[in-house]
């Protein structure tokens, strides 16, 4: 039997487009005060899943939801170390043009964005409703940002400013109406917006005109991402300990092969003695790249 | 941590680029196709013994899981407090269109300016070496300004005199005017086209829903619906009762029954298998065996159903799902008293259905022949 509950955490088809990838590099985990900060182009390298014939979806068209492939470009990942991946929602920087309230209904206050102040490739999201759900974070007078406060969109329309008769008086003031298109205004409602039942004269703050915001979406949750490029791992110890080994009688060469049979390892192996001929050492030195490439596994035992 | 992942790239996770240097010793570069076995390489050798010192790993992924956790923001109306913005002392907006590129107006939207008018002078700098403008009235609400005939830029200031101090906006335009286009109002995602199993993959899609917006029927539903309504039907329980009638016989085929002074439904056949009747426009059929079967026409939404109007918060009601419903099985019988039921006054009696129904009989309607 139901109980009545509901899940909140649902898989994210996010487009690429709303992605920022901030990458952090640094050659080992004791070095990080020299680390290289950088951004990754997430239309790049970010692509999502679609169902094909066999996930029941919509083959080539329906986005899987949740699962994306996220390419490592090799001009990047180009060393050992230690890259973490911060993927963000993408951050829209523009200004509040003005902060108003809606002509038919004053109750309703919001902010008003010029979308010419709008970055080009993100002003297709300022459309009608485009905007429910962005977070807006705001910055202060001297570029900083400040921290722990944040509003909400609840609604984004085309609007113009209109003059309106107050009730009272002959004072006119501009206030704001919707429109269908054709304008390069926008409004948006924000929450909280309203003051609290408690204390009527408390109004929340949404901004101040001319002011400096972040408009981001909230498409998914931010996540980190921790590659560790490393030369070996336990399987490399493996190979070294339960890999084929041949030592060649000869020469003296001794060589351990991998799971593929490549060349994992050539050593020289021998025999220190002193003038009387006494064994002092056996040595088993490493031959780095001076590789006896005659010590084929295949050909020795073949 | 749920959204934190920790991955490693070592030789034995990437196979196939594992040896850079085969038996013979030649490098092994990205499109080498000879020999298969060489020298087992550490991932230094990996990620250096490409073309200058450049990775091998050039189509290295991993793949990812990105989640939304989705919160409902709450229950929404259009009213959202009733305070406005205090921090407005000084601003203004600006307007033009294309037709007339070079005229700019001005809006002074700055909250002194609604109110006290008498306390602050406005003065507007256009910015193009003219006298400043002072604005004096409310009327008309916005000023011109026109601007000589050339692609340039122009700050537009508004100076603010009170007694604390003076205040100047500006803001920056320019000539011509013009319009914003938004190439792709939904929004398109483009990927490379990529071989292997992404070929299912399509080269872009759009990712903006554009139907919370556009107050329009087919921006709702599929397109049959404004065209075609289709049948919904299903199992449910009798409702025969609802069409019964006073005094005798109780049911009447083809005799409607008004409700409210609307026709309310009718009974349209009586078979040896099953009793036909409609209410509200939708067909029912009790079966003798106790089921019941209904059918219906929709044609989804329609332009009745949709109306635009500016959605905000109404933060008391945080976390609330719904209004509170009342679902009862009780009936109020009829003769009795309820607060519920509807009381029709006898100016409203206008019509045969509502003399057979006014006050239980109050009227001694009869059926003659």
């Amino acid at each position: 039997m139901a109980i009545g509950s509901y899940g909140t955490i649902r898989p994210s088809d996010v487009s690429p487009e709303d992605v920022q990838i901030i990458m952090n590099y640094t050659p080992s985990r004791d070095v990080t005060d020299n680390f290289v900060l950088t951004q990754l182009d997430a239309q790049t390298v970010l692509k999502p899943y679609f169902n094909n014939t066999q996930t029941g979806g919509n083959a080539g068209v329906e986005v899987l939801g949740g699962l994306y492939n996220l390419t490592l470009p090799a001009e990047q990942f180009n060393a050992l170390g230690i890259y973490t991946l911060y993927l963000r929602p993408a951050q829209i920087r523009t200004v509040i043009t003005d902060c108003g309230v809606l002509s038919a209904l004053p109750n309703v206050k919001g902010i008003v964005i010029d979308i010419t102040n709008v970055p080009t490739q993100y002003q297709n999201k300022f459309v009608p409703q485009g905007l429910v759900g962005f977070r807006i974070e705001y910055l202060n007078a001297d570029g900083s940002k400040i921290p722990n406060f944040f509003r909400v969109v609840t609604s984004s329309f085309f609007c113009e400013p209109v003059v309106t008769n107050e009730v009272n008086t002959t004072q006119k003031s501009i206030r704001y109406r919707y429109v269908d298109g054709d304008s390069n205004l926008i409004f948006l409602t924000l929450s909280p917006s309203s003051s609290p039942t408690n204390k009527p004269n408390a109004t929340p703050y949404i901004g101040q005109p001319n002011q400096n915001i972040i408009i981001s979406n909230t498409f998914f949750n931010p996540i980190t991402l921790e590659i560790e490029m490393v030369e070996y791992d336990v399987s490399s110890l493996a190979i070294a300990l339960y890999g084929n080994q041949t030592k060649s009688i000869d020469d003296g060469i001794y060589t351990i092969y991998d799971s593929q049979n490549n060349i994992y390892r050539q050593y020289n192996l021998y025999e220190i003695r002193d003038q009387f001929n006494a064994l002092l050492y056996e040595v088993r030195q490493s031959r780095g790249n001076n590789i006896d490439f005659s010590k084929n596994f295949t050909n020795i035992t073949s | 941590m749920e959204d934190f992942y920790n991955i490693i790239i070592s030789p034995e996770t990437i196979k196939g680029d594992l040896f850079t240097v085969n038996m013979k010793g030649q490098n092994v570069g990205p499109s080498y196709t000879g020999e298969t076995t060489g020298v087992y390489s550490g991932m230094t050798q990996v990620l250096t013994a490409g073309p200058n010192g450049s990775s091998l790993l050039s189509g290295l992924t991993i793949p990812i899981l990105i989640r939304q956790t989705a919160v409902d923001v709450g229950y929404f109306s259009p009213f959202d407090g009733a305070v406005l913005q205090k921090d407005v002392v000084a601003n203004f907006i600006f307007s033009s269109t294309t037709s007339n590129p070079y005229v700019y107006n001005i809006y002074n939207t700055s909250s002194e300016f609604q109110k006290f008018l008498d306390l602050s002078a406005y003065k507007v700098d256009w910015g193009d070496g003219s006298p400043k403008q002072t604005i004096t009235t409310y009327a008309p609400n916005s000023l011109n300004h026109t601007y000589p005939t050339a692609n340039k830029k122009y700050t537009i200031t508004l100076e603010q005199t009170n007694p604390w101090g003076i205040t100047r906006v500006s803001k920056v335009i320019t000539t011509p005017y013009s319009d914003v286009v938004i190439n792709n109002p939904n929004g398109e995602a483009f990927f490379i086209p990529a071989g292997g199993n992404w070929l299912e993959t399509p080269i872009s899609y759009n990712y903006i829903f554009s139907g919370d917006a556009v107050n329009e029927v087919s921006a709702q539903t599929s397109n049959n619906f404004t065209t075609v309504p289709f049948t919904v039907s299903g199992l449910t329980k009798s409702r025969i009762t609802e069409l019964a009638l006073y005094g005798t016989p109780k049911y009447q085929v083809g005799v409607p029954v008004i409700k409210n002074g609307q026709i309310w439904g009718a009974i349209t056949n009586t078979a040896t298998t099953y009793t036909a009747y409609t209410i509200n426009l939708v067909d029912y059929y009790d079966y003798i065996d106790g089921t019941t079967i209904f059918f219906g026409q929709s044609s989804g939404f329609t332009e009745n159903n949709l109306s635009q109007r500016p959605i905000t918060k109404e933060e008391v009601l945080i976390n609330v799902v719904d209004q509170p419903q009342i679902q009862t099985n009780v009936f109020v019988e009829r003769g009795k008293n309820s607060a519920y039921e509807r009381v029709q006054r006898l100016g409203e009696v206008d019509n045969l259905g509502d003399m057979i129904n006014y006050g239980y009989g109050f009227f001694n309607v009869e059926k003659k022949n």
